[in-house]
């Protein structure tokens, strides 16, 4: 077990944006880049 | 259910369970049921708690997944995980307590073993302890998840997947030892498992441009039509979690219907 750790690359959110103008579509591109880069969420 | 450190199941030979769990559904008149004092002391706030989370959180991100899917009602998800309709929805309270060096190593530092989860997502609120891996993008390796603060880790689990025909992927996750700084410290955690409305029958949406545009739009496995998000919670739930089985690269399990759980090493 190592000390200095392999994080897993995830998509951060952050949902406050949701309501403000625009926010849906902006969070909603920023998840859907994230399934298409990552691959797995 | 619940299990408490004194009704410990043995998990290896000499080595016991380590973790503590107390279930709790949604708090709706179906679902009523007796709960320890603990529980029925707070249970405005925990109610409060779970409604929240439901609402402002789960909602918003099923609303993000119908525009990912460009379905035509960004609603669609929010309208089959309404709160006051029946489903196995829970909170999850949980204390893993910490193991010795020797029981780690007997266990391979794996505490509980490769899974997916059987809902919709899976929402872990944590404490900055690092203990949940998921699977890399290669397919083979361990990845450790951070815990940022003031933030909630979810994942994907199996609903989504088969609503969106394999669009939305299953995160495969285990939980292991944490690192030796943290070796010592005991673990709390709260997880909020959400599944769809028991009678929501698990079969690819219709009218997704994105799973047209990208051929997710065919059912490729027929057999898994026709099996409501009730019935496959309760078969995976029968069929148990696996703990600790013998070692095997990737050991599969007939859940119902023609499709299987896998656990992966």
């Amino acid at each position: 077990m190592r000390n200095s750790v392999d994080w897993a690359e995830l998509a951060t959110l952050d949902l406050s944006q949701f309501d403000q103008p625009g926010g849906k579509e902006k969070l909603a591109k920023q998840l859907a880049e994230a399934i298409e880069k990552i691959g797995m969420t | 259910m619940h299990k408490t450190h004194n009704e410990l199941q043995e998990v290896k030979p000499g080595i016991y369970d380590n973790t503590e769990i107390y279930n709790i559904p949604k708090f709706i008149p179906e679902l009523e049921r007796p709960h320890p004092s603990v529980i029925t002391e707070h249970r405005a706030e925990i109610e409060r708690f779970a409604r929240h989370i439901h609402d402002h959180v789960v909602g918003k991100l099923l609303v993000l997944f119908a525009r990912v899917l460009e379905l035509p009602d960004e609603a669609y998800f929010l309208h089959r995980h309404r709160y006051d309709a029946r489903s196995d929805c829970h909170l999850r309270y949980m204390k893993y307590h910490h193991r010795t060096p020797q029981q780690n190593q007997a266990l391979d530092n794996v505490w509980v073993k490769g899974h997916t989860d059987f809902g919709s997502l899976t929402l872990l609120f944590r404490q900055p302890v690092a203990a949940l891996q998921v699977r890399g993008p290669d397919g083979e390796s361990w990845r450790w998840v951070r815990p940022h603060p003031g933030s909630i880790t979810v994942n994907i689990a199996d609903s989504l997947e088969f609503l969106t025909n394999g669009f939305l992927k299953s995160s495969i996750h285990r939980v292991v030892a944490p690192p030796p700084d943290q070796a010592g410290v005991d673990r709390l955690g709260v997880l909020y498992f959400v599944r769809p409305e028991d009678s929501l029958e698990l079969r690819p949406v219709a009218d997704s441009a994105v799973l047209a545009r990208l051929g997710y739009d065919q059912t490729t496995d027929g057999a898994a039509v026709g099996i409501t998000a009730g019935e496959w919670v309760k078969a995976r739930v029968a069929k148990g979690v696996a703990k600790q089985k013998p070692r095997s690269e990737v050991a599969e399990q007939d859940i119902i219907g023609g499709k299987s759980a896998k656990y992966y090493d």
